[in-house]
């Protein structure tokens, strides 16, 4: 668990842009043994999400939150390490932002989590238009698809991402995630079978522990 | 050369020095071969404008707002290239060129990395502007290819190409001492060449997406409606679009505040953001109004009450039905959503409150100051009801413009102040 304290310091440093500030932080979280999926979530997930209601409120400026999300990102790579010690389980999924989505942070953590639990997660980044998602998905035989959504009115490239996969792999697992979905959009995913909407980090380690 | 050489030397010196090679192997792009050798098509051409109205509109949003004092004391509004790339752009618009998606989204990569070094190391902007100023030595020599290519008179179609005419030389001379005299620290100067580097790396990687330049399935990206939108989603019916641009262009004719406040650049958002609420109607309905609240919010928290909002989804509902009548009853979502802001609203302040406390406010500022701050008096109750209704900071953020001394009589400031409490009292007494 993180505390309330070292949260705030945290936000308070990726909001000043203190980037080795916010390193220090991280990285003496690591040393002393924080579950990856933990610090994605409480820290990382959570102040992002302050972030952009900073933002949204006009507390920040656009060019502050770039600069959090770029931090992040960055120090996703710290997690590494313990992200990639696990032992592989012969599965394998492939996560990718649709086309025109270019936050890929949740995407990111997404494949980590997969890592975590022995799977190769294949991240295909942001802004995967979806014919080469589906020709990377030929060429690498995945167990599941993972796709990733964080701005709501971008949901028809979403639909699209998904009528590729349904039609070239009908078989294939399908999860669908991201912020976007705070606002809705259920009801899309409901008219696919086989997809599955996974709200959080938990449910997703939950989720393929189950099978 | 020696370092002590090195730290010597004008940084507009280094510079030149230091981006030679970038500058030579941007030239020699097949970009400017197709140029030089008047091959090149006009969709290169327009779409180089639209990525360099995407970088230049950030760029010089950013870097006129730096508190850095030597790179505030270079630059100035002369400098700016983006109403030259927009009346380039908009004299092509008949031509309906497609956007390619490549260079625009390498356009926006550099805007974000533009972004970045605004806030992590202002300086070193100078590297950006450097670059860019730079190119208008470059853009003089082309001029003659591009007129004589897309067959131009005179300087329509390449303004942003003409820009400084025959006196390039002079102007980048000028613009050389002046940087030379910033006194810009010796140990800084490193750091504004690597920002050189960048944005040469950027042009590069945006010249060589140009040409030849791939076909994309999309024919509308936001940034050729406002070129500091980002990435949102726009219709991809043009019928559509321009439906939205006279929705918007009503909504701001409803109240002068907002072009005295927020001015072209405002409008330019203002267009874009209406093009977005059209992609909002292929959701469903609980989902488009917390989308629609979603921008409510961070409008209201920027001094844009949501009645205006709400005014702007009624025109949007007509526009579109009128340009695309049978997707009338899709669009129809728009006037629902606009409803609910009303009922919110009402059910702190009723309509005709609101016209009473706004025709006060007329009465009590005069009306020939009244006529030219249209409806000002509405938007003052409708950010007390918005800040009633949660949106926190709505208030503050219309007033603190609206009472700034330097920009209002005494009389005015105090027919605001007054107006606002008026309504705070209404608003309580409903509530209660």
């Amino acid at each position: 668990m993180i505390s309330e304290n070292l949260y705030n310091y945290y936000l308070s440093d990726l909001l000043a842009g203190k980037r080795s500030d916010c390193q220090k932080i991280v990285q003496e979280l690591l040393d002393s043994g924080i579950e990856v999926k933990d610090l994605y979530s409480q820290l990382f997930q959570r102040s992002l999400y302050r972030v952009g209601e900073l933002w949204e409120n006009n507390r920040i400026t656009v060019a502050n939150e770039h600069l959090a999300t770029s931090i992040t990102e960055s120090l996703l790579n710290l997690a590494y390490p313990a992200v990639f010690a696990t032992e592989r389980i012969g599965k394998k999924a492939v996560i990718s932002c649709s086309a025109n989505e270019f936050h890929q942070v949740g995407g990111k953590m997404v494949a980590d989590i997969l890592e975590l639990n022995g799977w190769d997660g294949h991240f295909l980044g942001a802004n995967t238009p979806p014919n080469d998602m589906a020709h990377f998905i030929q060429e690498t035989r995945p167990d599941l698809v993972g796709l990733s959504l964080s701005i709501l009115s971008n949901i028809d490239n979403l639909q699209r991402a998904i009528e590729v996969v349904r039609t070239d792999f009908p078989n294939m697992d399908l999860l669908i995630g991201g912020q976007a979905f705070r606002w809705g959009g259920f009801d899309i995913i409901k008219r696919y079978a086989g997809t599955e909407y996974i709200p959080t980090l938990d449910e997703l380690e939950k989720g393929i522990k189950a099978g | 050369m020696t370092s002590i050489d090195v730290k010597d030397l004008k940084i507009m010196t280094r510079l030149k020095e230091e981006t030679k090679e970038y500058h030579s192997k941007l030239e020699s792009l097949p970009y400017f071969d197709a140029l030089i050798e008047r091959k090149l098509p006009l969709e290169c051409y327009v779409n180089q404008l639209r990525a360099l109205s995407i970088i230049h509109g950030v760029l010089e949003n950013e870097i006129a707002t730096v508190e850095d004092k030597p790179l505030s004391t270079i630059w100035n509004d002369e400098l700016r290239k983006l109403p030259l790339l927009k009346e380039d752009l908009d004299f092509f618009k008949p031509r309906v060129v497609p956007d390619a998606v490549a260079s625009i989204e390498i356009a926006l990569s550099m805007t974000e990395k533009i972004r970045l070094r605004r806030i992590e190391k202002q300086l070193t902007l100078m590297g950006y502007l450097y670059v860019f100023e730079g190119s208008t030595l470059g853009n003089n020599m082309h001029r003659p290819d591009i007129s004589t290519t897309f067959h131009l008179g005179r300087s329509e179609g390449c303004r942003y190409y003409s820009n400084y005419r025959d006196h390039a030389q002079t102007h980048w001379n000028r613009f050389s001492e002046t940087v030379n005299g910033a006194q810009i620290n010796p140990s800084l100067h490193d750091s504004v060449i690597e920002a050189a580097h960048e944005a040469f790396s950027g042009l590069e990687a945006l010249y060589t997406a140009l040409y030849p330049l791939e076909k994309s399935g999309k024919t509308f990206h936001v940034t050729r409606i406002n070129p500091e939108a980002g990435n949102h989603p726009i219709p991809e019916d043009e019928r559509e679009i321009q439906a939205a641009l006279k929705a918007s262009d009503r909504g701001w004719a409803e109240f002068d505040y907002y072009q005295q406040r927020y001015g072209d650049r405002g409008k330019r958002f203002s267009d874009s953001d209406t093009c977005w609420l059209v992609t909002l109607t292929a959701l469903g309905p609980e989902a488009m109004v917390k989308q629609i609240d979603w921008l409510c919010r961070v409008l209201a928290t920027r001094g844009m009450p949501s009645i205006m909002m709400e005014q702007t989804l009624r025109f949007l509902h007509e526009e579109l039905s009128c340009a695309v009548a049978d997707r009338e009853p899709t669009y129809r979502k728009l006037c629902v959503s606009a409803d609910i802001l009303k009922q919110r609203r009402e059910h702190f302040i009723q309509d005709t409150t609101l016209q009473a406390l706004a025709t006060e406010f007329e009465q009590a500022v005069g009306s020939e100051i009244a006529d030219s701050h249209k409806n000002t008096g509405k938007l003052l109750v409708a950010a007390v009801v918005d800040e009633k209704n949660g949106i926190e900071g709505s208030v503050d953020a219309l007033q603190v413009w609206l009472t700034d001394g330097d920009r209002f009589s005494s009389a005015w400031i105090r027919a605001v102040k007054k107006t606002i409490a008026k309504a705070n009292n209404h608003a309580i007494m409903i509530s209660s």
